[in-house]
């Protein structure tokens, strides 16, 4: 520890000191917690009623063929009649689903910073402001790990009605190792969600390998950049169902993307100065994305850790830039990474209002 | 160095209270003193604790029942912090301009900005709200860079490197020399 790091610490420890004192803390939340109730549910409703307002959770419906192991329903995907006209699937690891097209995503916990909340395709593990919500979870969808832990992030259950907004239909299905929660104010939105959710083991709607191990760079296997629409495929580093998001490009959209890749410099980077990265060695990539074509895989894109930064061709390698992390990373991202100006230009949820 | 000013971090989980009140008597207080130097006000410290425990409150069974309350709760107040400093953020002016003797230029805080400690304090406050939460949890809490991390939804590597830019920020603001030690280490 030296100099600066001691005087610190000496010195927030003094101002920690100065602190008021508070005696009657826990008094003040209990008041503070009433208070909070009382305006969620507006002052002419007691406690009691707002919590039996009408939520009701309804076990999941299944639906489909039966998966070899039990574990939940599993469709093919050789055609996609699955999605009902005018939804969009989305896939989380091997659970894949549909959601009304226009279904903005964001935070179900976060609902209360929103001027207008609106249901929302909830992806698990993006940045989070955690702030906490009264109720907790607002309208929409998300997918849960199905475990004995499956509590948000302030400890909340989804099977508490008081959790969820005062009328909410609460639909859920367990699917292998995952949990898909569809919450609506119209039953049969919720229903219908339910039923499309499937076990897919194969490639995805949008042409994504629900499992596909993060090629380490300079050892991807590719076949080049033709072969139609480009599927963004956002992966993991786990072993298996490691599918984080996945999108497939228009025509356009992909010739784009094949344009911003041979436009980037051979070469890697840009990665972080060594006295701004503490990557330790052998650190291994908590995500990464690739570029697929129908004829297999065409770049990986590594981004996630400070050093490292490329785009694998297999047999050469690309500068990342801004234009490639505009088409590598889909809307509904929220992460965050080093090599500061890489995020400037990235496409935003076409389902938000512009700004 | 685990400090009076800090909430135990090893003090075992015998030694946390199960009851909400006792818990809140015997650990309020650390939770206001990191409150306090996170938001550098004490009326924003006071309401962030109280809002903390009021959600807190209809889950206290469950947080209880954690592996580690106080990390639970610290989580809570950090988070809690940064969701305040994101809705007041257009009226909130926390010593944005640290100049080299460390003064802020609001005339009212001339009276106590006399002192290293409320030098180096101002210029934590002046921290992006990332560096300042880590700095905070790393030289006030004592806290590991694990368990920044996970305090701040973040990888441990993306802690070390926030504590690591606040230090060279504070460097910076202070008009001090960058170091060869191991900073942040």
């Amino acid at each position: 520890m030296n100099d600066l790091e001691t005087r610190l610490g000496s010195a927030l420890r003094a101002k920690g000191a100065d602190a008021p004192v508070a005696p009657d803390l826990a008094a003040s939340a209990r008041e503070r917690r009433r208070w909070q109730i009382r305006t969620r549910y507006g002052t002419g409703l007691g406690v009691a009623a707002a919590v039996a307002a009408g939520v009701l959770i309804v076990p999941g419906v299944t639906g489909g063929g039966e998966d070899p192991d039990g574990s939940g329903p599993v469709l093919t995907t050789e055609g996609q009649d699955w999605i009902p006209a005018g939804w969009r699937s989305e896939t989380v690891g091997e659970v894949e689903l549909a959601v009304p097209g226009d279904m903005p995503y964001g935070d179900m916990s976060q609902w209360c910073g929103a001027e207008d909340p609106e249901p929302l395709f909830w992806r698990q593990g993006g940045a989070s402001t955690l702030m906490a919500c009264t109720p907790t979870y607002t309208f929409g969808v998300t997918v849960v790990p199905s475990g004995d832990d499956q509590l948000g992030p302030y400890g909340d259950d989804f099977d508490d009605p008081a959790n969820f907004p005062e009328g909410a239909v609460v639909e859920q299905k367990v699917l292998g190792d995952h949990r898909v929660i569809a919450v609506f104010e119209s039953e049969q939105v919720a229903e219908d969600v339910i039923a499309t959710a499937h076990l897919n083991r194969g490639v995805d709607a949008n042409g994504c390998p629900t499992t596909e191990p993060i090629a380490e760079l300079g050892l991807a296997a590719t076949v080049g950049a033709e072969g139609g629409p480009i599927s963004v495929c956002r992966y993991s580093g786990e072993d298996r169902a490691n599918l984080l998001q996945s999108e497939r490009l228009s025509a356009a959209d992909s010739d784009a993307a094949r344009a911003a890749i041979a436009s980037a410099p051979a070469g890697t980077g840009p990665d972080d100065s060594e006295d701004q990265c503490f990557q330790a060695p052998g650190e291994s990539e908590t995500e990464a994305v690739l570029f697929r074509t129908e004829t297999g895989a065409y770049a990986w894109v590594h981004y996630d850790l400070c050093r490292g930064h490329a785009v694998d061709l297999g047999s050469s390698t690309k500068k990342l830039t801004p234009e490639v992390m505009r088409w590598a990373l889909s809307p509904g991202w929220s992460g965050g990474m080093s090599a500061s100006g890489l995020l400037d230009d990235l496409r935003r949820d076409p389902n938000l209002a512009p700004q | 160095m685990l400090t009076t000013g800090s909430l135990a971090k090893a003090g075992g989980r015998e030694a946390v209270p199960d009851d909400f009140d006792q818990y809140v008597a015997t650990r309020g207080q650390a939770l206001l003193r990191l409150a306090y130097v996170l938001t550098g006000d004490p009326s924003d410290a006071e309401d962030v604790v109280q809002d903390v425990l009021a959600r807190a409150l209809p889950r206290w069974s469950r947080i209880i029942d954690a592996e580690d309350p106080d990390a639970y709760l610290r989580r809570m107040l950090v988070n809690a912090n940064v969701s305040r400093w994101r809705r007041f953020r257009r009226r909130e002016t926390p010593f944005a301009e640290i100049t080299p003797d460390g003064s802020a230029p609001d005339a009212a805080d001339v009276a106590v900005a006399g002192s290293e400690n409320d030098r180096l304090w101002r210029a934590v406050l002046a921290l992006p709200k990332n560096q300042r939460s880590a700095v905070t949890l790393r030289f006030h809490e004592d806290l590991s860079y694990a368990e920044i991390g996970t305090i701040t939804g973040c990888a441990e590597a993306t802690a070390r490197s926030h504590v690591f830019r606040g230090l060279a920020a504070l460097r910076a603001a202070l008009g001090e020399a960058p170091t060869d030690e191991g900073e942040g280490a």
